[in-house]
């Protein structure tokens, strides 16, 4: 052969070894890692292993809200035969709603995306009447949705589960919200090999992280009190025409909830379709001026600071009274020259209290705000807590100081006051409010400590403020509705509402505030009443409230007069 | 010459029963790895009725959770013809007799 031809050849092989060095190249190198991911996606399965959310559970370990059985349906697009029929056949099966027909179709009719996602959290018996009509193209995906045995009972305490942006659970409000960290779990994952037809290959390579359940939350909450507690506000809003309301019960040994209760609430299954505003806690979120409930705490303050004696008698009760421009009048515009200090907490005397107040001055009126825990938040372990900001002492006036000796000038929330209240009740310990009392793993049951603040008062003062109180309920203007043989260490209140800077002449929020029995306390309850409108006073609404729901508790906790 | 014709001949049994247990072992192995290959259906399986149990036994308990909420057993009662006690009063002494 001649040698142009033999260098051609060989020129030709090896343009032939190039090109094929070449490919070789691409698809090893440059185009490696992405067959490598296809490969291992043909052989390798991933699943996400869901952790179930922990559940809530009152004291008795009945389930206030727990999970069930749930689906999330989807629609494989290459596979659905008409999407205008499918999305007809599938809304008539899910509950009525606007535009949930042309919704299915809008999704089912896409021509981009090979899977859409039609519901989220359907329940089982619609996804069984969904597998009945035999749809081809439609699947459904094991998931958990929260269920509450007791309806919305405990709305506001609870919280609710919804989203977050990337679709995942996600608490908000109360218990759910706060936390929503220990409650979702961690959710494990399998990776192992699998054949061609999906199966897995035991004595392949696999990697497990097993789930870590949720973790449940035992509560203080006594499921029969909260629920007699709500029938009872339900009825008394009706019955004294109030806009709104609330209950609220601590142990004043421990701070724990016992129940919790306020209207309107809202239902946490459907809170999608509710108002909004209606989720945030009032109780620990909303403020309102206290009004004569206040003045037991002004009282603690002037007798721990030995400014006052229960028998000392007032100088300036003889009728109203003009501080820095204003006039002081007592509630019902009746006088009580040299009232001693129990008397003035039975009158209510406002008139009264604008000489305790002076007696302890700003700076130690002051203190003794911050040290019953005014203007700060309690600690509570719900969500939402919010607190009124104090105004800085150097701004306070004596007008400032007058007014709010008897609770008005001032903004509290609910369970800031049952909170300071409750020192009063346990001999002078500002206690943590809490609901949770435990927290169960999978192996064991964390218990929540009580926790003690401060000292507020000391155990003197408290027995002398409990006296006052319990004189208050037995001869002040309340004293009808009170259960006969029962010591009850109480007071009522009714406190104006400030509208566009100033108080409206009408609207009141009613109160009363309470433990007993006085000698043992075996509960601190509040109960306010917003704009009632059967009467404005508290000493006939709030308070025949306090003690109905007092009388049943009685009863049920085997107290005796 | 013999006693080399001896070693020769026990040298040769000694490979031969290694050959033969190696073989032995070879094929043990490949069957139980055949056994374990096919077995990830049977895995499944129990899987799927270890879920489908888990499924019925929370279907259960929501059930029970359902029949003894207060809501429920309120309703019931005033169903059933309960009525709640309009007076009730309380003793200050326990109403048993002790002695």
């Amino acid at each position: 052969m001649s040698s142009w031809r033999l260098q051609a050849l060989s020129f030709s092989f090896l343009l032939l070894g190039i090109i094929v060095i070449s490919r070789l190249f691409y698809w090893q190198i440059l185009e490696g890692e992405k067959l490598l991911a296809e490969a291992e996606s043909q052989r390798f399965q991933v699943q996400e292993i869901p952790a179930p959310r922990g559940k809530i559970l009152s004291t008795d370990s009945f389930p206030l809200v727990t999970n069930k059985e749930a689906y999330l349906v989807y629609a494989i697009l290459s596979e659905i035969e008409n999407a205008q029929k499918t999305a007809q056949k599938l809304a008539q099966v899910f509950p009525p709603s606007e535009d949930l027909e042309e919704e299915f179709e809008k999704r089912l009719s896409r021509q981009d995306l090979a899977w859409v996602l039609l519901a989220r959290k359907v329940d089982k018996e619609i996804c069984d009447e969904i597998e009945a009509l035999g749809l081809s193209g439609i699947g459904f995906e094991k998931e958990e949705k929260r269920f509450y045995p007791e309806s919305s009972m405990s709305a506001h305490l609870l919280g609710f589960v919804g989203q977050d942006s990337a679709g995942r659970d996600q608490g908000y409000f109360g218990l759910e919200g706060f936390y929503d960290l220990e409650l979702k779990g961690r959710p494990g994952i399998l990776r192992q090999e699998k054949t061609a037809s999906g199966k897995p290959i035991l004595i392949g390579w696999k990697l497990e992280e097993e789930e870590i359940p949720g973790r449940d939350l035992i509560l203080y909450l006594d499921r029969s009190i909260q629920y007699m507690v709500e029938e009872k506000l339900k009825d008394g809003l009706e019955k004294y025409g109030a806009k709104a309301g609330s209950v609220v019960i601590m142990d004043p040994e421990t701070g724990g909830i016992i129940a919790m209760a306020s209207f309107p609430n809202y239902d946490p299954v459907n809170y999608a379709q509710e108002d909004k505003n209606l989720f945030s806690n009032p109780i620990v979120s909303e403020s309102f001026e206290p009004g004569s409930i206040f003045k037991v705490l002004v009282m603690s303050a002037a007798i721990n600071e030995d400014v006052v004696k229960p028998n000392d008698r007032c100088s300036v009760c003889t009728g109203p009274r003009a501080i820095s421009g204003y006039t002081v009048k007592t509630w019902d515009e009746k006088y009580h020259p040299d009232s001693t200090m129990i008397e003035i907490i039975q009158h209510s005397d406002n008139v009264g209290m604008t000489y305790v107040g002076e007696k302890i001055g700003i700076d130690r009126f002051y203190d003794y705000l911050w040290r019953f825990g005014i203007g700060q938040k309690t600690g509570i372990d719900l969500e939402e807590e919010a607190s009124p900001i104090l105004r800085p002492k150097e701004k306070w006036v004596d007008i400032d100081l007058a007014t709010a000796s008897f609770g008005q000038g001032i903004a509290i929330t609910p369970i800031q006051m049952t909170q300071a209240v409750t020192a009063i009740a346990n001999g002078g310990k500002l206690l943590e409010p809490h609901v949770v009392a435990k927290i169960k793993t999978r192996d064991k049951e964390i218990e929540v400590k009580p926790k003690v603040i401060r000292e507020v008062i000391n155990s003197t003062t408290a027995k002398i403020i409990t006296e006052m109180m319990v004189n208050a309920t037995e001869k002040g203007e309340a004293k009808w509705a009170k259960p006969k043989g029962f010591r009850i260490a109480g007071k009522t209140g009714t406190a104006q509402i400030p509208i566009a800077g100033h108080y409206d002449e009408e609207k009141t929020i009613a109160s009363f505030v309470g433990f007993a029995p006085a000698d043992n306390p075996h509960f601190v309850m509040l109960v306010t009443l917003r704009e009632p409108t059967s009467s404005p006073w508290g000493s006939e609404t709030a308070a025949p409230l306090w003690f109905d729901i007092a009388k049943e508790i009685f009863v049920r906790w085997g107290i005796q007069p | 010459m013999m006693k080399k014709t001896k070693i020769l001949k026990n040298n040769q049994r000694a490979i031969f029963l290694i050959v033969i247990l190696v073989a032995v072992f070879f094929l043990a192995r490949i069957f139980i790895a055949n056994q374990l290959a096919t077995s990830g259906k049977l895995v499944d399986e129990l899987k799927e009725e270890t879920n489908r149990l888990v499924r019925e036994s929370s279907r259960l308990e929501k059930e029970i959770v359902e029949l003894s909420s207060l809501s429920r057993v309120s309703s019931e009662a005033g169903r059933l013809g309960f009525k709640k006690a309009t007076v009730v009063s309380l003793t200050p002494e326990i109403p048993v007799a002790l002695r």
